[in-house]
């Protein structure tokens, strides 16, 4: 089995939440769209990002790991991940439940 | 992660996009080993498909002048390629810059994206830095980076640049917000690394042509879905291609 992202216990994305669809075929992926997006948020927004498949879900916690980004919410919803991000979370912790 | 099959003409294109292709790649084999392939093959594969089916072009390894390269890309631009790709290999930093700099202005008003493409076995024909991709793309505001080979001896991408190498690459073009690619006479046994990688695009030939042959085989909608079929059950995780991974940080 892919090694499981350690997540805190946390609330599911609420219709406030800037949402980042993943799963469209777009040929530049769900990371770039995250980094266009959280340049523009403040800290402490939420961004509910929709993510396609198992190593893109790796990469996005990798990659808010690196940011200092917090992850407190993480779920299979169907046929792809959903993921609530807390910019700057992770450092400040901002928007923790 | 989407896949993208190199194809020289539209039969070629029919039978990847049966296959599930997401990308057909217009080539020209019989000029130069990546050459261009000729505008009316080009729009004859484009009016085939629906835009939800990418069609990129390759340019090759462009000669070193900026002027003729925009043109060519401009070229691809009038055909409606969703993407046109401009390999790197006789240039030095500043040349390739440029010649990327007016590619870009030249698809300007176009909804063609640009790929900057090195080349991971350049150092075997005196060649740019393949490692300097990330950088050409960001400064060139390119819209993709794409990573691939010119030896088709047997070798591939990974006897030339090693997975940590080619992961930080790709982990730095998506946060500079690109489309990364990667390429290189890859095989069905090199999906586990690829996956581990993670590149937005995959794109091969030889795997999916008749007899794995990319120069006398044809590409084989049957072989396409076979590898589009392996691809799918390591991106859903039913085929584990991280083993015992180190735990992912991250502060939640």
């Amino acid at each position: 089995m892919p090694p499981e992202p350690s997540v805190a216990p946390g609330t599911a994305g609420t219709p406030d939440d800037v949402v980042v669809d993943g799963t469209t075929r777009e040929c530049a992926g769900v990371i770039a769209a995250l980094e266009k997006t959280m340049r523009s948020l403040p800290d402490g927004a939420r961004v509910r990002a929709l993510i396609a498949d198992v190593p893109s879900r790796i990469d996005v916690h990798a990659w808010a790991g690196r940011k200092g980004h917090a992850i407190p919410f993480d779920r299979v919803t169907g046929a792809h991940f959903e993921l609530t991000i807390v910019k700057g979370g992770a450092s400040s912790r901002l928007g923790r439940p | 992660m989407m896949l993208m099959v190199s194809v020289q003409d539209l039969a070629e294109a029919l039978e990847a996009v049966k296959g599930r292709a997401d990308i057909v790649d217009v080539k020209n084999l019989k000029e130069t080993i990546i050459g261009s392939n000729f505008p009316p093959v080009v729009r004859e594969v484009r009016k085939a498909f629906p835009k939800e089916i990418h069609v990129s072009v390759t340019l090759g390894a462009v000669p070193n002048q900026a002027g003729t390269v925009s043109m060519a890309v401009y070229g691809a631009a009038a055909l409606e390629a969703t993407s046109v790709k401009v390999g790197l290999l006789d240039a030095d930093y500043e040349s390739g810059l440029r010649i990327l700099q007016e590619s870009k202005r030249a698809l300007e008003g176009t909804s063609t994206k640009l790929i900057a493409a090195t080349f991971a076995d350049s150092h075997l024909y005196h060649g740019i830095d393949p490692t300097l991709i990330v950088r050409l793309g960001h400064e060139s505001q390119s819209d993709g980076i794409l990573i691939d080979t010119l030896t088709k001896d047997g070798r591939n991408l990974f006897d030339f640049l090693p997975e940590a190498k080619l992961r930080e690459l790709v982990t730095e073009g998506k946060e500079y917000g690109m489309s990364t690619a990667l390429s290189g006479a890859l095989r069905m046994s090199d999906l586990d690394v690829l996956t581990r990688i993670n590149p937005d695009i995959v794109g091969v030939r030889g795997a999916v042509c008749t007899n794995g042959d990319r120069f006398g085989g044809q590409v084989n909608g049957s072989a396409v879905a076979k590898v589009k079929d392996a691809l799918e059950q390591r991106l859903n995780g039913s085929i584990d291609v991280y083993g015992k991974a180190p735990p992912i940080l991250h502060a939640a």
